[in-house]
């Protein structure tokens, strides 16, 4: 029989190579059962692609943004709200990638590796998730968003809590728009991408906040500096265009005016590199924010590396290839506001599962000492001065704000209108919130931005200071 | 210091495997139409009856010990007759009546094995019978799901192959009057070559590659003849070539392997769903009946391993695969001190078959290997399946010398 | 009902695994147990070959069970093979044929406790095991129902009865040899736990049993052959 067993020894391959496969499959099914799980022919979670059993989603006050009602997905009554919130709750379908109930997925069909979806089965609905989001504060801003489009943030600065996330062109899924996977004149274009988090625009003179910055920490005498602006100024082999002719000024004063000429100049000083040191310090060029471990955010870019000193001089204005996320450029804001600490953003307040525990607290997180905190209070004294010398005081009223607008060139065709933006805060530390504000195709910030901004802000004192 | 292992407390197994099928009892009538719970309950609890029938049976009277292998299969039976009731309740008492026969079957080919002669004399009856078999089923099955491998007699359907395989290990091992000398494999290559060519002509790919593989295996361990099984598999795979070259139809079953994602919803619909399902059942189910897999077609045969993944959870699935790999380490072990290598040959034989046929199930639907849509040991719905599953376990069970009792005193 | 559900999943899961995990590591762990059946012994050098398995090969190639490099010896020579009623011994179409005490055999032929098996030159004697629990052995314990020497030359039948048994010239021997050279008490059978064993006293004529000289008690095996000078008896025996 030696030969018998002998020959059966070579079975074991057989089994070497069984046990192998089964721990390939294994392996899989463990490593990619989120990702399995939430297919959209998952009939324990969808039908025909809509999301039908999970657990609500609620805004920091425990409004409902989205629950499941018999057997379907049932979002907010009110239309504002549900059309501005859109892009931060996510459509059932999934479209929009980085809404919360596309994104937070596992959690909110209560998936895990342990049970699978039994919780589904168990208690008809995953875990409930609150966010820090104020849906009121959101149905302002959407409307204050009007037709236009683009993207209202607004985060404690303090916290990193965003209260409001607004991104425009938006739909209401009662009624989603039938032409909006055929429609080419580009009135749904981004529909599906919250461009709060995804979207990347030209700061303008945005960017100045920065190139001030930078020049705060590399010129000692910027202060004593004079400027002056004809209109416009030579750097390297060509020129750069202010948008008027102030005269002989000081620092504070050319950002005020929003001087191109003096920032061109001030550019040119710092050379390449100081520039993109203090830019990549607050964020630029490394990967993108992650909103509550889920939601990634597209990452700002400053590319000065082929950059010649009249593009240097552009970049200085937040021209040339320059490209902000705005999730990104609040944090920067709000950094200025809370001496130069950056906490990082966040959106999930709590999850709490079906049966009442909390599975997971939203937590301010510390991202890093952005500015030094007497650089930050020289930044925040030229932003509060923008406010109360140039927009006015009366737009925020008693609220302290610093701010600065931007009106960013996006093409050089005729036709384009430039987009128009606005960052500030407010000082009350009863109130602290940063805002940012990016309307697309506008004629100009003051016009668009710095209105809704105070539309916005006006709302929040009402809603916090009591 | 090391102890010696001993067999497992029979009644301590058999307490756990009734509480294991009482609770599933319950789980389906907790769910099922009024209609069909008397059938339910009918076929459970004979099924229980009649695995204490068969235990004290052969622990009493026969005075065995050792039942390990019996124990696994009557698990492994009863999760399938639960699958079945719960998704096809109006044909548990069909299944059940088939567990009944293939039990039978196990019983009665364990009791013909008991002596060499009668075995080595039915061989040449067995392999015509197999070829007649065959041979009728190619003139006369229909079609059902692009293979013709069903034959209806009576209003049951019957699906030969399923009990050539158990010939086809009986053959293939029954070759004592050589004993154990390198003699010349080639009436059993053409007896193969037989079967293959009628499951070829079957369309039924998935059991032409598992009687291939027993094959392979069955000569390998008769003459150890490396070069003859070389040419033969050669030979083999370029008749496999020959045919996808000719009949691509034929390769466009197999085109969705390793990119099911990309053919969601048409040659790659079974596989993505058991994937997503099977995970959605994450370590412990969601439950007996509230799963989704089971709407999908063949979920009780070809899926079934992702049923079980659904509703029982992963960490069943991989005790069940675990079974199937442990009854051909029983049989290479005991292949050594086995009555003649009759019964060394045809366990090894056996064994590896199941193997190789959960393997194909398995993988299949997984997407690691090709979906061939061959049924799962024990687990998967169908009669002529389950018979056949029992019948070979009779080989395995014969391989262990201590199965017989000679002179009246057992090994 | 849900919570009964949710728990009961737990519980399914546990009893399923706690069979297959022990009814698997069972199987897997427990190895058959290793007997020995029967031994043959080279007549030459002593060497001895256990029997363990139920077909034991026998040949040249290194993959038989029993392995002689002896070139007269096929590389597959026979197998022997234990079946219900005995052993037996199979010539695997070897070149040189297998002999069972001196006569080739013919395909196959049943083998006895003591019989000499030559494979070419390769001469053994075999000896069928020992050990209580062998079921061949096991038959040996059983009481001898009926025991008899018959002799090979006149088929006369001899019934042994009672504990002992004499051989020898000696007038009143229970069987009685009248030749010179056979000693007055030649030999004496006695019945131990259950075994006739036969002891030879003479020290003029050897008493040979299937052809080996005894110098020692040895038992006898159903089929053995005594022979003492001319004189052979077939040694039979029931159970």
């Amino acid at each position: 029989m030696k030969s018998i067993s002998r020959r059966a020894l070579v079975l074991y391959l057989i089994i070497i190579l069984f046990l192998a496969g089964s721990g390939l499959l294994f392996f899989n099914l463990i490593t990619h059962s989120e990702e399995w799980a939430m297919n959209k022919a998952n009939k324990h979670l969808y039908t025909s692609g809509s999301l039908t059993t999970a657990g609500d989603i609620l805004d920091i006050n425990g409004k409902v943004l989205v629950t499941t009602k018999d057997g379907s997905r049932s979002y907010n009554e009110d239309k504002s709200i549900r059309l501005g919130t859109l892009h931060t709750v996510g459509d059932s379908s999934g479209y929009i990638a980085s809404g919360v109930q596309t994104a937070f997925k596992d959690e909110i069909t209560g998936y895990s590796l342990k049970d699978g979806v039994y919780n589904l089965q168990r208690y008809g609905k995953g875990n409930d998730i609150t966010l820090t989001l104020n849906a009121e504060i959101c149905k302002v801003a959407y409307n204050a968003l009007g037709n236009y489009k683009g993207t209202v943030g607004v985060m404690n600065y303090k916290t990193g809590e965003l209260i409001c996330v607004v991104s425009t062109p938006t739909f209401d899924v009662y009624n989603k728009p039938k032409d909006i996977n055929t429609d080419t004149s580009g009135k749904y274009e981004g529909i599906y991408m919250n461009r709060f988090f995804s979207g990347l625009y030209t700061p303008g003179s945005t960017f100045k906040i920065i190139t001030a910055a930078c020049a705060i920490e590399n010129i000692p005498d910027i202060y004593e500096k004079e400027f002056v602006c004809k209109g416009k100024i030579q750097v390297g082999e060509g020129y750069v265009i202010c948008s008027g002719t102030h005269g002989k000024i000081n620092f504070e004063e050319a950002l005020n005016n929003s001087c191109n000429c003096a920032f061109a100049k001030i550019a040119e000083t710092l050379g390449n590199d100081a520039l993109t040191k203090t830019a990549e310090r607050i964020g630029f060029n490394s990967s993108g924010l992650v909103i509550s471990n889920k939601i990634n955010c597209s990452k700002s870019k400053l590319d000065l590396s082929d950059a010649k000193l009249l593009d240097l001089g552009w970049a200085g204005i937040g021209q040339y290839t320059t490209l902000i996320n705005p999730c990104q450029m609040l944090t920067a804001i709000s950094s200025i506001a809370n001496n130069g600490m950056a906490v990082s953003p966040y959106l999930v307040s709590q999850i709490q599962s079906p049966d009442g525990k909390v599975i997971l607290n939203g937590e301010t997180q510390q991202l890093g000492q952005y500015f030094a905190e007497m650089n930050a209070t020289k930044l925040n004294n030229l932003l509060r001065s923008n406010v109360k010398n140039r927009y006015g005081d009366n737009l925020f009223p008693s609220m302290e704000m610093c701010g600065k607008t931007g009106t960013a060139e996006i093409s050089d065709s005729e036709d384009a209108k430039p987009n128009g933006l606005f960052v500030g805060y407010s000082q009350r530390d009863d109130m602290p919130f940063a805002i940012i504000v990016i309307v697309e195709n506008t004629n100009s910030s003051m016009s668009s931005a710095v209105p809704i901004a105070s539309k916005v802000m006006k709302a929040i004192k009402t809603e916090y200071i009591k | 210091m090391l102890k010696k292992t001993k067999n497992v407390n029979l009644y301590i197994m058999l307490f756990i495997i009734t509480l294991f099928q009482l609770v599933c009892l319950f789980s389906l009538l907790f769910k099922a139409k009024s209609e069909h719970k008397l059938g339910i309950f009918i076929s459970f609890v004979l099924y229980i009856l009649v695995e204490y029938l068969y235990f004290i049976g052969a622990r009493l009277i026969l005075q065995r010990k050792g039942f390990e292998v019996e124990l696994i299969a009557f698990l492994l039976t009863s999760i399938g007759l639960t699958i079945t009731a719960s998704v096809y309740p109006e044909a548990t008492i069909k299944q059940f009546v088939a567990v009944v026969i293939g039990i039978v079957g196990f019983v009665v080919l364990q009791w013909f094995m008991r002596e060499l002669k009668p075995c080595i004399a039915l061989r040449i009856p067995v392999a015509v019978l197999a070829i007649g078999l065959m041979a009728f089923a190619v003139v006369f099955a229909k079609y059902t799901n692009g293979a013709r491998n069903w034959i209806y007699i009576g209003g049951v359907s019957v699906q030969p192959s399923e009990l050539v395989k158990v010939a086809f290990v009986f053959v293939g091992a029954a070759s004592l009057e050589k004993l154990q000398s390198n003699k010349s494999l080639t009436k059993f290559i053409i007896f193969a070559f037989a079967c293959v060519g009628a499951l070829f002509l079957m369309h039924d790919f998935g059991t032409a590659l598992i009687f291939f593989f027993t094959f392979v295996v069955i000569s390998f361990m008769r003459s150890g003849d490396v070069r003859t099984i070389l040419i033969v598999c050669t030979v083999a795979l370029m008749g496999g070539l020959l045919i996808l070259l000719f009949r691509p139809y034929v390769a466009n079953r197999f085109a969705a392997y390793g990119h099911v994602w990309e053919y969601f919803d048409t040659s790659g619909y079974q596989q993505t769903r058991t994937m997503i399902y099977s995970a959605s059942g994450g370590l412990f189910g969601v439950g007996i009946g509230n799963g989704h897999l089971r709407e999908i077609f063949a979920s009780t045969e070809d899926l079934v391993f992702g049923v079980v993944c659904e509703e029982f959870g992963m960490i069943m699935a991989g005790a069940i695969l675990l079974s199937y790999v442990a009854l051909l380490v029983y049989s290479i072990r005991h292949a050594k001190y086995a009555r003649s290598t009759f019964y060394a040959i045809s366990a090894c034989g056996a064994s590896a078959l199941m193997l190789f046929q959960a393997a194909l199930n398995v993988f299949g639907v997984n997407d690691i290997l090709p979906l061939t849509g061959v049924t799962l040991p024990f687990v998967s719905r169908g009669g002529s399946s389950i018979i056949c599953c029992w019948m070979l376990l009779a080989f395995i069970k014969a391989v262990d010398r201590s199965t017989y009792r000679y002179g009246g005193v057992r090994q | 009902m849900d919570n009964l559900e949710f728990i009961m999943r737990y519980i399914l899961c546990f009893l399923a695994i706690a069979v297959i995990l022990n009814c698997v590591l069972s199987l897997i762990r427990l190895r058959p147990e290793k007997k020995t059946y029967a031994l043959l012994v080279d007549v030459t050098n002593d060497e001895q070959f256990p029997i363990n398995c139920y077909e034991t090969s026998v040949g040249r190639s290194k993959s038989c069970d029993i392995v002689f490099s002896n070139m007269t010896v096929s590389r597959s020579h026979a197998v022997i093979a234990l079946r219900k009623d005995g052993f037996y011994i199979f010539d695997t179409e070897s070149k040189t044929g297998v002999f069972v005490n001196g006569e080739q055999i013919n395909k196959s032929q049943k083998i006895f406790n003591g019989d000499i098996l030559a494979f070419g030159t390769a001469v053994l004697k075999f000896y069928i095991g020992s050990e209580a629990d062998d079921d061949i052995s096991h038959k040996k314990d059983a009481p001898i129902a009926r025991a008899t020497l018959t002799n090979l030359a006149d088929n006369n039948v001899f019934k042994l009865e009672g504990d002992y048994v004499t051989i020898g010239r000696k007038r009143g021997s229970n069987i009685e040899i009248s030749a010179p050279y056979v000693s007055r008490e030649h030999a004496e059978l006695t019945l131990q736990k259950n075994r006739w064993i036969i002891e030879n006293f003479s020290s003029v004529t050897a008493t040979t049993l299937n052809g080996e000289i005894i110098y020692s008690p040895t038992p006898l095996e159903n089929g053995d052959v005594i022979e003492i000078g001319d004189f052979a008896f077939r040694y039979e025996e029931n159970r």
